[in-house]
């Protein structure tokens, strides 16, 4: 079952576009990336799935209920930490936790209080007094903290440190091991091609793609570099299959250009005088990056 | 309706609203001792000045004569501009938190985030509303009460025709409310919002004092807020002034209905 479904979805601000026929699909226990430039419209695209904006046309669903129209009760079942968190000034993360909690129904406190300790944020803290960081991680808690079946997430780890951000790593790989459902907003490029199975990119408000982290890992160019026993062997014979952008009397590199068995084929013809060979991992950098322009 | 919501505007509002209503008492125990020290020399200044004796007219929602008697001067304190002023602002203010104020702030996207409807955010917020007016009116109430036992005024202390001018004062805090609500569905920015409510209720205020003077204006002051404002009949023995009551809170509802419409149909856009 899919759990976040977008068909043709458009959203105009006046005469200005937002998104443009948007159509995704996130399947229940995945994470999922949503990637794309400033003004992309990843943004717009999130705050019609939490209901903030009507659709101009099109439609989005989420646990298969109308983002719109159901907003309130798909709400139960979603936690949501806004891009740019704003919370209330006289709150700390204690109050925050018995007041929402109180607002859903459930005890918030417990659960937090545990995430809050894990996440080391004191739970006294007044929100005006919190470090821009502090204030990420008391978000991140109120989104994680009624154990939502999804999870929407607008640049989570923007503001919050390396340990911070691999603990939140690791509690994404957990919810989506049990079964959860992670749409992920994010520029950093690392942290999609670690955590997400699957990914959408956005530019100008239109979906440029949407594929398998592994699809599009085998489009990524990986970094070959072969190295000769003798000078002046780089030069002779056939060339390998890469796009060279590096060459000295014993040395080549470049960016593969034909298929790995390719290399594989052009190495076993000149295995004798090859003294070193290396192939780089699967650069996705490029790949975003040439989705970007 | 939510328990949670209730709470939460609660406890961001109460120290505020506390405040209000410790000023409106403040000040209507000290004019209802101190405004009929001061009856005689009033009551020749508002005879010989044309243009105050409309003014105090427009304010007690009724034409005053020349010989303002012992009733006139306790109405006083229902209309003196402090009080209403203290009133309007906290009506105006507490209204233009939500949707307005909130979406401004981007503290919307994090109270929507909750299993909430949009129309349940605003019933909790009006609950709160209704309570901190009757707080508010009630201050007044004790004040000019409290008030009218200390004053030197021959006029007895009677405290059902006052309830009565707490109650008119209430429905103007509602419909006063009710104004800034409206304007906060429809604009995006706080401020626009307040100046909005804010130019209503003086423009309000001056058809009021206008239609004193002009015979054409005199058939539009129905629009005004002030004209359903009784404190000076209603002391007067003239009875509750519930027709009037009825109309402020008819158009206080209507305007509700109409933000409460708009908010459950407009974006919450990013700030």
């Amino acid at each position: 079952m899919d759990a976040i479904c977008v068909e043709g979805l458009t959203k105009r601000y006046g005469t200005r576009v937002g998104v443009s026929e948007v159509s995704l699909r996130v399947e229940a226990g995945s994470v999922y990336g949503f990637l794309g430039p400033n003004g992309a419209g990843k943004t717009t695209t999130i705050r019609v799935l939490m209901g903030f904006l009507q659709p101009s046309g099109g439609q989005a669903t989420v646990l298969g209920q109308n983002c719109w129209a159901e907003s309130d009760s798909i709400k139960r079942d979603v936690g949501y930490l806004p891009g740019d968190l704003r919370l209330y000034p006289w709150m700390t993360a204690r109050r925050a936790l018995d007041l929402f909690g109180s607002v859903r129904g459930i005890d918030l406190v417990s659960p937090g209080l545990l995430f809050a300790e894990e996440f080391g944020l004191d739970a006294d803290v007044l929100v005006r007094s919190m470090s821009r960081g502090m204030r990420q991680k008391l978000g991140i808690i109120l989104a994680l903290a009624h154990k939502p079946k999804v999870l929407i997430l607008d640049e989570p780890t923007a503001s919050l440190d390396p340990i911070m951000q691999e603990k939140l790593h690791e509690h994404i790989r957990k919810l989506s091991g049990a079964g959860h459902t992670i749409f992920l907003s994010s520029h950093t490029l690392s942290e999609v091609e670690r955590l997400c199975d699957r990914v959408a990119i956005l530019r100008d408000g239109r979906l440029m793609a949407e594929e398998s982290i592994d699809v599009l890992r085998g489009r990524a160019a990986r970094r070959v570099t072969v190295r000769w026993r003798n000078a002046g062997d780089a030069a002779s014979g056939p060339l390998p299959p890469l796009d060279i952008d590096r060459r000295t009397e014993k040395e080549l590199s470049g960016t593969l250009s034909g298929t790995m068995s390719e290399l594989i084929s052009w190495m076993g013809r000149r295995s004798d005088g090859i003294e070193d060979l290396s192939i780089g991992e699967p650069d996705l950098t490029e790949v975003f990056h040439g989705f970007y322009r | 309706m939510n328990v949670g919501l209730i709470r939460k505007t609660f406890y961001e509002t109460w120290a505020g609203t506390l405040c209000f209503a410790a000023g409106v008492f403040a000040f209507q125990i000290l004019l209802a001792i101190i405004l009929p020290q001061f009856q005689d020399g009033l009551g020749e200044i508002i005879e010989h000045l044309k243009f105050v004796q409309y003014i105090v007219a427009a304010l007690l929602g009724t034409e005053v004569s020349a010989q303002m008697g012992p009733q006139a001067f306790s109405a006083m304190p229902w209309v003196h501009p402090a009080v209403l002023a203290l009133t309007w602002a906290h009506g105006i203010m507490f209204c233009t938190r939500v949707p307005v104020s909130e979406t401004e702030q981007g503290t919307m996207d994090v109270l929507l985030s909750l299993p909430v409807r949009r129309s349940s955010v605003l019933m909790s917020d009006t609950v709160v509303w209704i309570v901190w007016g009757c707080v508010i009116s009630g201050f007044a109430l004790i004040g000019n009460v409290c008030g009218g036992f200390f004053s030197e005024s021959d006029a007895p202390v009677e405290i059902l025709p006052r309830v009565g001018v707490a109650a008119n004062l209430l429905c103007v805090y509602l419909c006063v409310g009710a104004v800034a609500r409206a304007f906060s569905s429809i604009c995006e920015r706080r401020s626009r919002a307040i100046g909005g409510a804010f130019a209503v209720v003086v423009a309000s205020f001056v058809l009021q004092t206008l239609s004193m003077f002009n015979e054409n204006l005199s058939s539009l002051s129905f629009l005004s807020l002030m004209e359903y404002y009784r404190p000076l009949q209603i002391l007067g023995g003239d009875g509750w002034a519930i027709g009037d009551m009825v109309v402020l809170l008819g158009a206080s509802g209507v305007l509700w209905g109409a933000s409460v419409l708009v908010f459950l149909r407009r974006d919450i856009r990013t700030s």
